[in-house]
């Protein structure tokens, strides 16, 4: 099989343009891959070279919420095992779970659960392609903020308190 | 046509194909979510107080048997598709990476295991 020389057809190409020319200049590909490790290349989350802005942060805190809902899962298993337990096994896990730490615990899972339920239907409808305009998705943030604040303090104030 | 350069041909770069199925499944899981997690907020809101008669009478409704199991397979599974999105994108060390996408998901399957089976069991006790 013929192989088309790759340097032949760089030649012929237009001038790079800026990022092109800083691609060249700092990126080394290679089939070698203890060689691409040591290349040190910028990696995801990129915050140090973005503002954070609404949509940025609201994205990052959704993410946030999502892992510490994932953690409640586990409470969440252990207060229906205890309860599985029996009488005796539920006393000994209420002396934690029913404690007065544990309510200020219970209001930040409320507030992740009602963020991240929120955001998660403004996601829905984004992958419906509504709300993709910049003043939509703005306003959406906030509104999805405002109600995760005034829903967790209801409920916090009415079930947990 | 293919939109793969020859360069990333060789190397066998490009689309790695699957995904798709995470994406939907992430997406269902979300919408199943909604009206079971408010129902669980509902729920829970229910008893004056959280003693042991109190909670198993609750559980013991066969409607909200049904809707917590539904709610702990919905909720490992989009808990489970979310922590390794999380682990893959910002986890880059290879061996602590499979590590614990190896421990979350094993941690899943065992917290959904665990509460549908204290669901049946308080479900199928003898009733309050």
């Amino acid at each position: 099989m013929q192989v088309r020389p790759i340097s032949g057809r760089l030649r012929t190409a237009r001038q790079p343009n800026q990022l092109q020319r800083f691609a060249l200049a700092n990126l080394t590909i290679s089939t070698d891959s203890q060689t691409m490790d040591r290349v040190e290349r910028p990696l995801s989350p990129h915050l140090q070279v973005h503002r954070l802005e609404i949509t940025s942060g609201l994205s990052i805190l959704h993410r946030g919420t999502g892992l510490v809902l994932s953690a409640g899962l586990l409470l969440l298993a252990y207060w229906l095992m205890a309860i599985a337990g029996g009488e005796a096994a539920y006393a000994e896990a209420s002396v934690l779970l029913g404690s007065a730490w544990a309510k200020i615990f219970y209001t930040g899972w409320c507030f992740c659960f009602f963020y991240h339920l929120a955001n998660g239907i403004r996601h829905l409808l984004w992958d419906m392609l509504i709300g993709l305009e910049p003043e939509q998705y703005r306003v959406s943030g906030w509104a999805v903020m405002l109600f995760a604040v005034i829903v967790t303090t209801a409920y916090s104030l009415w079930v947990i308190f | 046509m293919r939109l793969v350069s020859p360069l990333n041909r060789v190397l066998g770069l490009g689309s790695a194909k699957t995904g798709v199925e995470h994406w939907w499944a992430q997406r269902l899981t979300a919408i199943a979510l909604i009206p079971l997690g408010l129902w669980f907020a509902v729920a829970l809101a229910g008893p004056d107080e959280f003693n042991y008669a109190a909670v198993v009478a609750l559980i013991q409704v066969p409607f909200n048997s049904v809707m917590l199991i539904l709610a702990l397979f919905a909720l490992s599974y989009h808990s489970h598709l979310g922590v390794q999105m999380v682990i893959e994108d910002y986890v880059h060390t290879p061996a602590v990476k499979i590590f614990s996408l190896v421990a979350a998901f094993f941690a899943h399957i065992a917290v959904a295991v665990a509460g549908i089976f204290a669901v049946l069991k308080v479900a199928f006790g003898a009733a309050a």
